[in-house]
């Protein structure tokens, strides 16, 4: 699992919502009152992520993940499994 | 039954706030700076919507988000029950209203979703609705809309854009798994740049305003 899991969630979001490095975003952040987020562009994101990283994330987790936190949990889930089978 | 939409374009301008009633004004200022803009931009839209559908509007309205953020008419009068949606993309805002009566309640039911023409492409579609098909970010892009304008419509616990089917030129089914099918109708239109959908349980055609930024107030205080 990669150590730096949250800094490439953080990395696929500032490039789909078109932010800055500095753009300070927190794992407690909510995804949809991220700068310049939209339902295309989180889905972008979450659609980036998933080729990067591997993995294929559950339609219905997706909908319910409400922070960048929740969506980091989500990967790091996905990748355990991965990883287990 | 009628439906109407509205759509703003506002450009780089800052839509008034001093437009919303106190309580909406309180909820915008809990919201990051962007978020803000957009929901201000979206609350107009709606107010000049409801104006369009009900007539002048009482002081007590106030337009706040239910615990799943979709928006809620309050204070429009006694026993009435008015179904909005709003959505906004970078530049424009729009909003749809329905009202439903003793013989429908459900026609309150009602779905938009405004898109710049090319937001989206065709692997985000494919993604989030399983459509391999579709070759264009404009027609991807149109696909999309439906989608989410379908989606707002089925408010309360809808089903995922994978659920949903273009079954027609107008009709979008959608078929979550262990619940009943439901149908709508949607009416997407062209705008400069941008696309508009209008999602509706009801036949009716939508009635669609493009209303300038410079002329809202003037509309939702009439």
């Amino acid at each position: 699992m990669p150590e730096n899991l949250f800094e490439i969630v953080c990395n696929g979001l500032r490039t789909e919502l078109g932010l800055g490095a500095e753009e300070i975003i927190d794992a407690t952040d909510q995804l949809d009152l991220l700068t310049n987020a939209d339902s295309v562009r989180l889905m972008r994101a979450v659609s980036r992520l998933e080729r990067v990283l591997g993995v294929e994330l559950d339609d219905w987790d997706i909908r319910n993940a409400q922070t960048v936190g929740d969506l980091v949990a989500l990967i790091e889930a996905a990748l355990a499994v991965s990883k287990a089978s | 039954m009628t439906v109407v939409t509205v759509t703003v374009f506002w450009g780089p301008a800052d839509p008034p706030a001093a437009l919303l009633a106190a309580p909406e004004r309180h909820a915008a200022r809990e919201l990051p700076g962007y978020r803000r803009r957009h929901w201000t931009a979206g609350r107009l839209a709606a107010r000049a919507a409801l104006r369009l559908l009900t007539g002048p509007l009482p002081d007590s309205l106030a337009i706040l988000p239910a615990e799943t953020g979709a928006p809620v008419v309050h204070g429009l009068g006694e026993g009435r029950r008015v179904g909005l949606s709003i959505s906004h993309c970078d530049g424009w805002s729009a909003a749809a209203c329905a009202e439903a009566d003793s013989h429908w309640p459900d026609a309150a039911a009602v779905g938009v979703d405004i898109e710049l023409a090319q937001a989206c492409d065709p692997a985000t579609l494919a993604r989030a609705a399983g459509w391999p098909r579709v070759r264009s970010s404009a027609e991807a892009t149109r696909c999309w809309s439906r989608l989410e304008a379908a989606y707002k419509a089925c408010a309360g616990d809808p089903p995922l854009l994978r659920d949903y089917r273009l079954t027609g030129a107008r009709q979008v089914s959608a078929t979550p798994r262990e619940r009943p099918e439901r149908r709508l109708r949607t009416w997407t239109e062209t705008l400069p740049g941008a696309v508009v959908t209008t999602a509706s349980v009801t036949d009716a055609v939508p009635r669609l305003h493009s209303i300038d930024a410079s002329a809202l107030a003037q509309v939702i205080a009439s």
